[in-house]
């Protein structure tokens, strides 16, 4: 396979600037004085450390996005072909569950009715035919697995997870978090991710990989219980996003059946 | 900005404010506060980085740490030489 090397690839730059750091640094050693030498080691210093610090090869993001973007519409098309108007409920891995759903209601009412979902479950219904919603994987959970070999999220109490939840920025997919409690529910709050649809009703009903990945994580804290993680609420606020998060029971959304 | 490239970013920053700070004093001195710089660094920045950034930035502590060891029983050295 070819590999094409470009200027404006990041890394490649930071080579070149590495090289010129280092080629400096030994012409400072011609004229060895004391603060020459120092300046020489300096600079070799930091030329050294620009190459083998910044070596992230990476998929140029139009690119990158181009391949979420991609995904994101045909869920969103499924989505508004079936008429679903309820906001997303991630369900944790709760038996008969092995991997966390997304489970979208048909509405928002206060009664959301949320039935013993299966691992291939995907339309729900009733008996009777009646539409429960549709269930799907989170868009993030490849991501999060990804991200667990680093850092685990299960078995965390809930008041813990910010701290865990870090890693994300670690691994630069935002530039800052915070989850904190308000009121009887929890505000995540985020810089947007590099993709980011900008679209608070598809935020609301199927997040893209990166919060869905966040919110999956944060669904752990809830595994092997019967608490769901719903989002009440997006808001977007220029380069930051909020998500109103309540841990729900089964069947109802009313704050008198909070977790 | 990665977070790679606001590591390098504050050790670049770091040794050439220590180059400054340091004027025309010996260079184990220099070395020294790039180490403290070095661990620093490590130090603030461990929670949100990968393990592979942790890696890359062990290395540099580590050499350092030698060097830092090495000054050190120079140091010795000489005070037990004059002593």
């Amino acid at each position: 396979m070819k590999h094409y090397y470009s200027f404006y690839h990041s890394s490649v730059r930071a080579k070149i600037a590495g090289v010129i750091l280092l080629a400096i640094g030994i012409a400072f050693f011609i004229n060895p004085t004391s603060l020459n030498i120092k300046m020489g080691f300096a600079s070799i210093l930091i030329g050294i450390f620009v190459i083998f610090m910044l070596t992230k090869n990476s998929v140029p993001k139009t690119i990158s996005d181009d391949q979420i973007k991609g995904n994101i519409t045909a869920v969103k098309q499924i989505i508004e072909k079936l008429h679903l108007k309820g906001n997303a409920v991630f369900l944790p891995k709760t038996a008969p569950l092995t991997e966390e759903r997304v489970l979208i209601p048909p509405n928002n009412m206060d009664v959301i009715q949320i039935p013993d979902i299966a691992d291939d479950d995907v339309f729900l219904t009733r008996a009777g035919g009646r539409n429960l919603g549709i269930s799907m994987p989170p868009s993030g959970l490849k991501l999060l697995k990804k991200i667990e070999k680093e850092a685990h999220f299960e078995n965390t109490e809930v008041k813990d997870i910010e701290d865990k939840l870090q890693k994300f920025v670690g691994i630069d997919l935002i530039d800052s978090l915070s989850f904190t409690k308000h009121n009887n529910g929890w505000i995540l709050e985020f810089e947007k991710p590099y993709y980011c649809p900008n679209d608070e009703n598809l935020c609301k009903q199927y997040p893209c990989p990166t919060c869905s990945a966040i919110l999956t994580a944060i669904t752990r804290t809830a595994d092997g219980s019967q608490c769901k993680l719903w989002i009440k609420d997006v808001k977007h606020n220029g380069g930051k996003m909020a998500f109103h998060l309540h841990f729900i029971k089964k069947r109802t959304t009313r704050e008198d059946t909070h977790c | 900005m990665l977070m790679a490239e606001r590591i390098t970013l504050f050790i670049a920053a770091w040794v050439v404010a220590m180059l400054f700070v340091t004027g025309d004093t010996d260079i184990e001195a220099f070395i020294i506060l790039i180490f403290i710089g070095l661990l620093i660094a490590k130090e603030f920045t461990g929670r949100f980085t990968t393990i592979q950034l942790k890696h890359r930035m062990n290395i540099f502590v580590g050499v350092f740490f030698i060097v830092f060891v090495v000054a050190i029983v120079k140091k010795i050295l000489v005070f037990i030489n004059l002593s």
